[in-house]
């Protein structure tokens, strides 16, 4: 009987742990437009009646055989310490055969964003960190050195979450192609080691996302509309602002701008687990916040669309 | 001074001797299996995971010292990073909690035990070249250049629990 | 009663000059760490060319003189300059002169120092430079502990080209210069030398040897890669190009070695004249040949960047990694140090031992990791391992002085040179020649004056004081019994003769020595030394005081007891 209890008690339990799993963040390795720039691989569009230039990674990565082989590289590493990366040739190439929805709106939102090439390919990819490499290659003489960084961004926080950079010895007989492998050998371990670090503090502090609560041209009412809210004559947007305070760790987040039409919200976070130890990701974790405005006395339909891991919108108004 | 002062001085005094070496074992035992003030510097960045690194040790003779030297080195990896010398190491330690050699006082004192499997994670380079300074009549201070094997020793670590995977928990 | 003097006055002599030594060495080595880096050095040799009618001659024997082994030759396209040198032996002021300025200033008109830098990075014809020379110095240049260590890291071999670039810095420049040449007939002329001391034929003079090193410092090197680097066609080529072409490197003056030399044979007829006599210009060549060694010499002796070191890499016996590359020769001497620190925390080199070697490795080649090593014996100082102790470079003349006194057979004062012979008999040889290590070939004179009474009847005198002179040559071999302590068999041949003050009578007579000699180490080049020596006398001539040989002059023992058989020498050998 004991033995049926243990069984049971070890099933269960794997089965929390095999579930309690957060979602992996997605992590992919591209050029910075620093480089790109100076490496001569732009091209430029029209924005808006202004001329701006982009960085063209399809074509750095059809020319550049250094470039690819320390994204190799890098992937390699990574993979290694069982974090593969998404790989950005594989990526572009899906951009070509994937047709893209640019607009990430109905005609309601009013606003047609043109996107930048990082966008679609943010977008397509879908990378939840990227990693910014940069590296210079210095000539002295006949000597050689690499100045290397790799910056960890967070994609929708824009935050730099793990970095490492520096300048290699110099030297004259060594290949670039291996000064370029050693510099990613010797800054690697001190970039995951900074990830690690920024993984604990999720596991510890929660996710840090970003909320944008936005306004159809149609709809009822607007965020400074005033309910009657558990006795209280109180704003939509104060309501709402309740409720983010209420559902993120330690309450923390930053209202960083509030209209009539518009909430940002950043460094929001949240928990990685529901209270039923399932994995949390935006979607889930906003949806209470749909379900409390699409009752009353808000009786609002409310459309969520999320942008990865990391970035959530909720717009009232329309479905 | 007649004899018996004489022989209650000596005894005081071997008895002081006594003491002061046994407090020395005792510091010696708090301190733990390496001296905390050796120095290390990066010798170039090293074949694929391995960390190229020049470190002294402490000892009664060459050969303690040398052994001590490379119980050092792996010492440095796991605990302090590698900061001076020439640029290509990490400069980060594999474990970054300041508590975690306390907290896991027990493995470490089997792992860095003499002949402990600390050995299996370094190994010397240079012909044996070694850089040798007697310091005093009792002890000498020994510098050799190792590889350490540190993704090896990363592996090591995540299984014994006192590493996180980069991984775990997603 | 004299002996009795003679013998404190060694012990105190003795003492006296060891504690100096002592002091002396550990005052030297306290203050200075000796380090433990070699690499290898390069030289370009300029001849100074003056107006003597031998100049031609001395120029083109200065063209095809070889450089050891143990440098890079760094030929600048041309060996010869002209300058009258002009030296004066006791005038301080004037050498300096010669060496800090004159010559220094003929060297930056003539561009050696830009020669040389066109050397190392191999400058093409079109201007631009490349680093293949750097590349195969710098592997050239390591050992196999570099070899390791470059396997263990990234960049591999790489790692050991890019140390030929440290090595551009270690660029000498060897002039030699010989002033005041004048044929052993002029010489004669001058000195009024009477006809019967004019025994020689050939030249003697006076030879500079002065060092310079090119800089190429930090601040050096930085323009030279900013301004005149060039490896392919830029917009701005032909403007570096150019600067470099203008461009003078700076040399900086090390040492100077002044010395008489001599090319010089006894005439044919003299007992000492060679089988055939040298023609003028195999005598030039042989002192231009020693001149180099001399120099060469002198500098490594002076100079800390000539000399080798290496670690000891295995005990019993000693084994070095050093061999032919590092010109490295047979019987060649070595220090052992070990780096020690004051209670300060200041560091040190403290001499740990003195060893020879007794094999030479051909390792003219590129390290493998497998390199053979050369062995040593150690000569003198305490235990030595192959944790850490390194060796250093210490050439020794190879001449040893005996001085002491002898009892007994052919009692009386003695005194012996020593040349260590093996060294020139290793030659081709592979491997561990113990047979020639310490084999040395030695004349050993002895002085008595003695009063001899008895003279077997065949003097005029019956008893009368005698100047007893023996003088022989023979071989000896030492052989370390312990670091401290040597023995060491000997056997030779000689001739003693024998004046009576009185008489005029003289009595000569050859000799067969043999015996075994035990030395004690006060210091690794001060020895105290007793020696046993068996004396076999032959048949002696005695000639009367006109030079008639009188006949049946008996032996020599009849004449002179206590001459033959065994005799004890004490006293103390100095090495050099």
């Amino acid at each position: 009987m004991m033995k049926k209890y243990a069984l049971i008690v070890i099933f269960i339990l794997s089965t929390v742990i095999v579930f309690a799993q957060a979602k992996k963040p997605t992590i992919m390795v591209i050029p910075s437009d620093n480089w790109c720039i100076k490496n001569g691989y732009v091209q430029t569009q029209d924005v808006m009646g202004t001329s701006k230039t982009f960085p063209d990674y399809k074509k750095a990565v059809q020319n550049d055989t250094e470039l690819l082989m320390v994204l190799s590289k890098i992937n390699t590493l990574m993979a290694d310490r069982g974090f593969p990366l998404k790989n950005l040739e594989s990526v572009l190439k899906s951009l070509e055969t994937e047709s893209a929805n640019v607009s990430m709106m109905t005609s309601k939102s009013g606003n047609d964003l043109a996107e930048s090439p990082i966008d679609v390919l943010n977008r397509t990819a879908n990378a939840d960190i990227i990693i910014q490499l940069t590296y210079v290659v210095n000539q002295n003489g006949p000597k050689r050195s690499i100045t290397f960084m790799m910056q960890g961004l967070d994609a929708y926080t824009n935050k730099q979450i793990a970095g490492a950079q520096g300048t290699g010895q110099p030297s004259f007989a060594t290949e670039l192609t291996v000064l370029l492998e050693e510099a990613v050998i010797s800054y690697i371990d001190d970039f995951t080691s900074r990830l690690q670090d920024h993984f604990n503090d999720l596991f510890k502090n929660g996710r840090e996302v970003a909320l944008q609560v936005r306004v159809f041209n149609g709809a009822d009412f607007d965020l400074q509309q005033q309910f009657d809210w558990k006795g209280e004559k109180l704003e939509c947007s104060e309501i709402v602002e309740d409720w983010v305070a209420a559902n993120t760790v330690q309450k923390r987040y930053s209202l960083s701008s509030s209209s009539e039409n518009r909430m940002i919200f950043e460094q929001v976070r949240i928990p990685l687990f529901d209270d039923r130890d399932r994995p949390m990701d935006t979607r889930r974790w906003v949806r209470d916040l749909r379900t409390m405005l699409t009752g009353a006395p808000f009786n609002t339909p409310v459309k969520i669309y999320t942008k990865g891991l990391g970035e959530v919108w909720l717009i009232l108004g329309e479905k | 001074m007649n004899l018996k002062n004489l022989l209650s001085l000596s005894l005081v005094f071997l008895l002081f001797a006594f003491i002061t070496e046994a407090q020395t074992k005792k510091q010696r035992a708090a301190a733990g299996y390496v001296i905390s003030n050796y120095e290390v510097e990066c010798m170039g960045t090293g074949m694929d995971g391995t960390q190229l690194i020049k470190v002294w040790g402490f000892g009664r003779n060459p050969d303690d010292a040398i052994y001590m030297a490379k119980k050092n080195a792996v010492h440095a990896v796991i605990f302090k990073g590698i900061l001076g010398g020439k640029p290509g190491c990490m400069t980060r330690p594999l474990v970054n909690q300041p508590d975690a050699e306390e907290k896991h006082r027990e493995y470490f004192n089997s792992f860095f035990s003499n002949g402990g499997r600390y050995l299996q994670f370094v190994s010397q380079t240079g012909d044996g070249k070694v850089d040798r300074i007697k310091v005093s009549n009792k002890d000498y201070k020994v510098g050799i250049i190792v590889a350490v094997m540190h993704t090896q020793l990363r592996t090591e670590l995540e299984t014994a629990g006192i590493l996180k995977e980069l991984s775990r928990g997603f | 009663m004299k002996k009795i003097y003679f013998c404190i006055a060694l012990t105190f002599g003795v003492f006296y000059l060891s504690a100096q030594d002592i002091t002396n060495s550990a005052k030297k080595v306290k203050n200075q760490v000796i380090s433990s880096e070699y690499n290898r050095n390069a030289l370009t040799i300029i001849g100074l060319k003056s107006e003597s009618p031998l100049a031609d001659q001395l120029a083109k024997m200065i063209d095809t003189l070889k450089i050891s082994d143990k440098f890079y030759t760094n030929d600048i396209g041309f060996r010869n300059i002209p300058y009258n040198t002009v030296i004066n032996l006791f005038d301080k002021a004037q050498q300096d002169r010669v060496f800090k300025t004159d010559v220094l200033k003929l060297l930056n008109e003539k561009k050696v120092g830009q020669g040389i830098m066109t050397r190392w990075f191999n400058r093409q014809p079109d201007g631009t430079f490349n680093t293949s020379v750097l590349k195969e110095r710098g592997i050239y240049n390591s050992d196999d502990s570099d070899l390791s260590i470059a396997t263990a890291s990234k960049r591999g071999e790489s790692s050991l080209m890019d140390a030929g670039l440290g090595l551009v810095d270690h660029s000498y420049i060897l002039v030699l210069g010989f002033s005041d040449l004048m044929t052993m007939d002029q010489y004669y002329t001058k000195t009024e030398a009477k006809p019967e001391t004019r025994t020689m034929n050939g030249v003697k003079g006076n030879m500079i040897g002065l060092l310079y090193k090119l800089n190429f410092n930090d601040s050096v090197s930085a323009v030279f890669y900013q301004d005149m680097w060039v490896n392919k066609a830029t917009a701005d080529s032909k403007a570096k190009i150019a600067k470099f072409d203008a461009t003078t490197f700076p040399l900086v003056p090390v040492k100077n070695v002044i010395m008489p030399v001599q090319a010089t044979q006894y005439n044919a007829g003299q007992s000492l004249a060679p089988k055939v006599q040298k023609t003028q210009n195999q005598l030039l060549q042989d002192m231009v040949n020693s001149s180099m060694t001399n120099v060469m010499n002198q500098l490594t002796y002076q100079i800390s960047e000539f000399k080798v070191k290496a670690q000891i890499y295995k005990t019993n016996p000693i084994a070095v990694k050093i061999g032919k590359k590092e010109g490295l020769g047979f019987d060649q001497r070595y220090f052992v140090f070990e780096n020690r620190q004051t209670p300060g925390g200041q560091q040190y080199s403290s001499r740990r031992g003195v060893i020879k070697s007794m094999s030479v490795a051909d390792n003219r080649s590129v390290a493998t990791g497998e390199t053979e090593p050369s062995y040593f014996y150690q000569v003198a100082g305490g235990k030595i391992d192959n944790l850490g102790m390194f060796v250093e470079q210490r050439n020794d003349v190879g001449l040893n002085l005996f001085l002491g006194y002898q009892q007994d057979a052919m009692s009386g004062f003695d005194a012996r040179i020593e040349y260590y012979m093996g060294r020139l008999m290793y030659g081709k040889h592979k491997g561990i020649a113990k047979g020639l290590t310490s084999l040395k070939f030695y004349v050993d004179g002895g002085y008595n004056l003695g009063n001899f009474n008895n003279l077997d009847g065949k003097l005029p005198t019956t008893s009368e004081d005698i100047d007893l002179i023996r003088v022989s040559a023979g071989i000896n071999k030492d052989y370390y019994l312990t670091h401290f302590l040597h023995f060491g068999p000997f056997v030779g041949f000689g001739i003693e003769s024998a004046t009576g003050k009185t008489s005029k009578y003289k009595a000569e007579t050859y000799f067969i020595e043999g015996g075994a000699r035990l030395g004690i180490n006060l210091s690794y080049n001060i020895q105290l030394i007793g020696s046993a020596t068996y004396y076999v006398m032959m048949a002696p001539q005695l000639k009367d005081a006109d030079g008639t040989a009188v006949k049946d002059p008996g032996s020599y023992s009849d004449l002179f007891p206590d001459r033959a058989g065994l005799g004890i020498s004490y006293g103390i050998r100095f090495m050099f």
